[in-house]
């Protein structure tokens, strides 16, 4: 698996006085993977996004992408192939919704036709339909589809990376659930490597392929949410993630990872409520309550049965105490 | 109302006398207005990112702005003498203060968060004033135009004072001679100027200004901006 | 930001609209019949003194304004309607009470001199007074005495002719001129001229030694041909409305030639400053200014007696000079001192580089020549 971001000792002092901001931060972030940066405010974790651009310099370490150090890079250059979505999103208010869209595009020297194209192109997959969205200004547009513009003008230059600041922190909840499943249907098809910065835990859970939990400075733990939910490296990640939350923990784990093989010979269950694959547990647990079933079908997109889900799986996974200060797989 | 006819018979009679004040007049307000805000744009750009100098620049500017533009002038006569020149500068440094202070404050006025993104898209300095930063700050910055015009164009009458000419001749010979028909012979271009001018900067600045959904003329108009 | 723009049409707006108020607040636009004459006079001048007190205090003063023009129509608007009301009721009062009398003067030194003078000998003649000296220019003098205001202060016969009475064809015999305009005063504004001083202060022209050496300039004629190749700083008067009777254009039509190379407007004030400082080769000089030997400048005469005469009497409210009949000898006395080169003299004590006190120079002259102790 390559490297798409290395972190190399980072460290951070502001004014050079007091607390560091950021502490030695050692960290490898996988190309293709959408990591969150997570942590309670004033815990660096924007403070290392911005390093990554450049918006501030480290005071100690070194930053690779792709496996350059970003001091070699030109900053401009560096920033232009970085996507950089903001919480305020900061669109300019007095460029239409493409011209938008067509800043870092035109600083790459893209043709006017391939631009138009890209931003037609991005617009449908931020779900905001080009014919019509395309010449508005920022003023006319709400702040959920204000934030899909931001989306869409990060990845006009089809940057390797994203870098995305609580994009969806200043939006309705409503609207965040939408723009959340759209940004993991958007990175199906991108592949993108993403670095965001949260400090809402359940959309971090949501959306991470991993989580960094930061405190103080310093990373506490890096790990898929499963992980960090089953074994929380230590009381403050506990604490933070509510680790000991069953139905939290059921939410991240699909019905494939608990499922018993189907037996072809076994002809009950064929009335059984059936799941896919990909169906977290703790929907399949409601599904079996509001059935009254002891028994799950799991069946792949072709409808054949794959396996079966038994209530007392579920249960069993369930009573597992939770193990905090587990060595990391 | 006999009188504009009085005056109007006035000016044909001094025809003459009239048109070279009125390029006089023209060319001191426009002459000043253009070196304030050759000058000051630049400078306004420069306070608008440097905190302390800034300060202090603006204060002095500030405090320009309540020199009255007559002591200037009589100020600058031993220095420079008289004519067209010294009423010059002292117009120009009427223009001063509304110009450099309004670009300092429309720059100033720039959502940060916009900037940010600009910065971290890739923008380089140059690139974040003209294409972000200047445009949205287009709409103040030619409020402070729009004010020293004005405040030019009705100043420029006071150049007659140390022999700069304009329509000020006329207003002075009225005052002095007692005739109010002399006087509008001044007075009625000026203010016509000034009212014209107003308006179409006025003009100038709601075309630029960020628009309010349903103006669709205006917004293709923006939307052209570099 | 809304509220600067709305201040900047507002400023515009004013600017026109006072320009209209002036327009119709002008008594000269239509011809008056003989019995409302006094009145609209009246507000007339007090309207052009209000608007000339606005501009010269700007002037002199560095009062803080944007735009003369506009304070100045403003103001001219505003008292325009006020005027008649004001001039009927103060005219009352100040006869009804036989109070002080209130001398005068316009704001440059001869006249403040010449005012001081006056007030000297009233207090001498043992009349109550009250001073206004240094109080602005000839429309807001006329205005305030028609008015009641002060009651007495010196004028010029040539002013009056000029700014106040607006005549076409004044004479140029001094005396003929005098009786014109005293007659005129006493008809029109209840005003009577004293005795005139026996000095002249008509409009002349100045020219730099050097110029007047290289030219040979002596008189006016010798000057109309060559002005073609000179600069020429002007007052505002000088080239304005009388222009065709006294000043520029009536010099080019009595004299012929007198087309200037360059001709200035300029301040009052700085008539001289320009041809010191070389901006200008000649300028407009008056008869008794100082300047003229001080700045060793070359005052050429008047040789076709084409200005107007310019003498100085004390002008008096016809109610004052009734309640005091004393006025008249006391400054009667005072007139007979003043000759061409005598108040020249004064003037220089005063504008030149002594810079003395206009009342210190008025007290010395008036003890040296015995008029008080």
């Amino acid at each position: 698996m390559t490297k798409a971001i290395v972190f190399d000792h980072i460290s951070k002092d502001f004014n050079g006085a007091g607390r560091a901001a950021v502490r030695d931060v050692n960290l490898e972030i996988i190309e293709g993977h959408l990591v969150v940066l997570l942590g309670p405010s004033g815990c660096g974790k924007t403070t290392l996004l911005k390093m990554v651009n450049r918006l501030y310099d480290p005071t100690g370490g070194r930053i690779l992408v792709g496996g350059k150090d970003i001091t070699s890079l030109k900053v401009t250059e560096l920033r232009r192939s970085i996507g950089y979505v903001i919480q305020q999103v900061g669109l300019f208010p007095h460029m239409r919704v493409d011209k938008n869209i067509a800043v870092v595009p035109e600083m790459v020297g893209w043709d006017k036709a391939r631009i138009r194209q890209r931003s037609d192109e991005l617009l449908d997959l931020v779900g905001l339909p080009a014919a019509e969205y395309r010449s508005r200004f920022p003023s006319q547009l709400s702040g959920g589809q204000q934030q899909r513009v931001g989306l869409a003008r990060a990845l006009a230059a089809d940057p390797l990376i994203m870098l995305m600041d609580e994009p969806f922190a200043a939006i309705d909840n409503i609207t965040r659930t939408r723009l959340q499943d759209e940004l993991l249907r958007i990175q199906q098809n991108v592949r993108k490597t993403i670095l965001f910065v949260t400090h809402d835990v359940e959309e971090a859970l949501k959306l991470a392929d991993e989580i960094v939990i930061m405190k103080e400075g310093e990373v506490v733990q890096y790990d898929t949410p499963l992980k960090i939910l089953s074994h929380p490296a230590n009381d403050f990640v506990a604490q933070l993630t509510g680790a000991s939350d069953v139905l939290r923990r059921l939410s991240l784990q699909p019905a494939a990872s608990l499922m018993l093989p189907w037996d072809n010979t076994r002809s009950f269950g064929l009335d059984s409520p059936t799941i896919s694959p990909g169906t977290n547990l703790r929907d399949a647990l409601s599904l079996l309550i509001s059935h009254k079933a002891e028994e799950l079908v799991v069946i792949d997109e072709e409808g054949n049965q794959v396996g079966r889900l038994p209530l007392s799986a579920i249960r069993q996974l369930a009573g597992q105490p939770v193990v905090i200060g587990a060595d990391k797989p | 109302m006999d009188i504009f006819q009085k005056a109007l018979d006035y000016a044909q009679e001094h025809q003459e006398q009239f048109w070279k004040a009125t390029g006089e007049h023209l060319t001191l307000s426009f002459v000043a207005l253009a070196i304030a805000i050759v000058s000051c744009v630049p400078l306004g750009i420069l306070t608008s990112r440097f905190g302390t100098v800034a300060r202090i620049v603006i204060n002095i500017a500030s405090i320009g702005r309540v020199v009255p533009s007559i002591a200037v002038l009589l100020a600058l006569y031993p220095v420079l003498g008289l004519g067209f020149v010294p009423a010059l500068i002292a117009l120009t440094l009427l223009a001063i203060p509304p110009i450099l202070i309004n670009t300092d404050a429309g720059l100033r006025g720039v959502d940060p968060a916009t900037l940010e993104a600009a910065r971290g898209m890739g923008m380089t300095w140059f690139g974040r004033l003209w294409q972000v930063e200047l445009p949205l700050a287009l709409p103040v910055l030619i409020g402070g135009i729009r004010t020293a015009c004005v405040e030019v164009i009705a100043s420029a009458t006071l150049a007659t004072f140390i022999g700069g000419g304009g329509y000020g001749d006329f207003i002075l010979q009225g005052l002095t001679g007692n005739s109010n028909i002399v006087l509008l012979v001044g007075a009625v271009p000026v203010a016509v100027l000034a009212f014209v001018a107003e308006l179409a900067l006025g003009g100038l600045q709601r075309l630029v200004s960020p628009k309010v959904p349903g103006t669709t003329r205006l917004r293709r108009v923006v939307a052209r901006q570099p | 930001m809304k509220r600067k723009s709305f201040a900047g049409l507002g400023l515009a707006a004013l600017l026109l609209i006072s320009v209209l108020l002036v327009a119709c607040g002008d008594p000269t636009a239509t011809p008056v019949p003989a019995a409302t004459t006094a009145a609209a006079t009246t507000a007339a001048t007090t309207a052009v003194a209000a608007t000339t007190a606005a501009a010269t205090t700007a002037a002199a003063t560095t009062a803080a304004t944007t735009a003369a023009a506009t304070t100045a129509a403003a103001t001219t608007a505003a008292t325009t309607t006020t005027a008649p009301a004001t001039t009927a009721s103060a005219a009352t009062t100040a006869a009804a009470a036989k109070g002080k009398v209130i001398v005068a003067s316009k704001d440059f030194p001869e006249s403040i001199i010449i005012g001081e003078m006056y007030a000297l000998a009233l207090e001498n003649a043992g009349i109550p007074v009250e001073r206004k000296l240094n109080l602005g220019t000839t429309a807001i003098a006329q205005a305030a005495i028609t008015k009641g205001d002060i009651s007495i202060y010196p004028e010029y016969t040539g002013t009056a002719a000029g700014p106040i009475l607006k005549l076409q064809n004044p004479p140029t015999n001094p005396k003929a001129l005098l009786d014109l305009v005293a007659g005129e005063y006493s008809k029109q504004f209840k005003l009577t001229w004293l005795d005139v001083a026996p000095y002249n202060n008509s409009n002349g022209i100045a020219v730099s030694k050097a110029v007047a050496d290289k030219y040979k300039l002596k008189v006016l004629s010798d000057l109309a041909p060559v002005a073609k190749e000179l600069r020429f700083a002007s007052n505002p008067e000088f080239i304005g409305e009388r222009s065709k009777i006294d000043g520029l254009e009536s010099l080019q039509k009595t004299y012929g030639g007198f087309v200037f190379k360059e001709t200035k407007q300029v301040d009052i004030k700085l008539r001289y400053k320009a041809v010191v400082d070389g901006n200008a080769d000649a300028c407009v000089a008056f008869g008794t200014d100082g300047e003229i030997s001080g700045y060793n400048l070359v005052w050429l005469d008047d040789d076709k007696f084409n200005f107007p005469p310019y003498q100085t009497a004390p002008v008096v409210r016809d109610d004052i000079l009734a309640a005091y009949p004393a006025i008249k000898d006391a400054l009667n006395k005072v007139s007979a001192k003043l000759t061409t080169e005598k108040i020249t003299a004064l003037n220089w004590k005063v504008s030149g580089p002594d810079k003395k006190e206009p009342a210190d120079v008025a007290k010395e002259f008036m003890k040296t020549e015995g008029l008080i102790k």
